[in-house]
């Protein structure tokens, strides 16, 4: 898993109060996120970690971790290299 | 005295504080320490303490607080969608905060209303003033971030889901609240 990956699977471990271990890629994110309030939540810690905004289009896509973590990183800046 | 119906509908009113305060602690903990944090942070506190307020309230008028499993933001997420970003949780505050104040006013105004009531009622409208005013604050310095109409857009998207929650909230519950429609459509 690369850096970045691995920095959001920690985050959304810590959010869900879940092991890293139990936050695998092909897990839904329904699974780990049951209401609607707990996904608020999640979007806003998630932005304030990363400086990522993410839209109710993008989350309309997301379906597993693999999805957040690659849209996450796929907007996160650049790490300095 | 306070009717059935009145009871019902306060004991929706603390459902909704509680539900807001509950809502906003949990993002106010996750804000970076700053003056939106210690905002967000009065603000939990001020509709936790209105909770309170209508319990007292009913207390004092001899009735206690129905216990309610939904409050008015559940179907309202359900409707607006759920917010993905701070500047969306700001902007659904300030329709809902909105939808209170009109709410609360509106109840005031309805004549044979119990004093404890009405108190009750305008001592937490002056706190949702500055909801308003704090959250509009904080959405004018997003603009920078997230541009000035997008905000805008944003705004209007989650007056138009208020308003179609509300009507459903009116259809809905008509019997508990026609009491407050009736004073309505005599002013």
């Amino acid at each position: 898993m690369d850096t970045k990956a691995h920095r959001i699977t920690t985050k959304l471990a810590q959010i869900t109060r879940r092991s890293v271990d139990e936050i695998r890629s092909e897990r839904s994110l329904r699974e780990l996120v049951h209401d609607s309030f707990a996904l608020v939540e999640m979007a806003v810690e998630l932005q304030e970690e990363f400086g990522v905004h993410m839209t109710g289009e993008d989350f309309a896509t997301i379906v597993t971790v693999n999805d957040l973590t690659s849209l996450i990183s796929a907007r996160m800046p650049a790490e300095p290299g | 005295m306070l009717s059935e119906n009145e009871r019902w509908l306060l004991s929706y009113y603390r459902a909704s504080e509680i539900t807001g305060a509950m809502f906003f602690g949990r993002i106010a903990r996750m804000q970076r320490p700053g003056p939106v944090q210690a905002d967000m942070t009065q603000h939990f506190a001020d509709e936790a303490q209105h909770s309170r307020w209508f319990t007292e309230c009913m207390e004092s008028l001899d009735v206690k607080p129905f216990k309610m499993s939904f409050a008015y933001q559940d179907d309202y997420l359900q409707t607006a969608g759920v917010p993905t970003n701070f500047m969306e949780v700001l902007s659904i505050t300030h329709a809902f905060e909105l939808r209170i104040l009109k709410t609360y006013a509106l109840h005031r105004s309805v004549p044979g209303t119990p004093i404890p009531v009405k108190r009750t009622l305008e001592r937490i409208m002056r706190d949702e003033k500055w909801h308003v005013e704090w959250v509009r604050t904080a959405l004018k310095d997003l603009e920078g971030e997230y541009g000035k109409e997008h905000i805008k857009d944003t705004l209007e998207r989650h007056a138009a889901a208020d308003r179609e929650t509300y009507r459903r909230f009116l259809d809905q519950y008509s019997e508990r609240v026609d009491f407050l429609l009736k004073s309505r459509e005599m002013t």
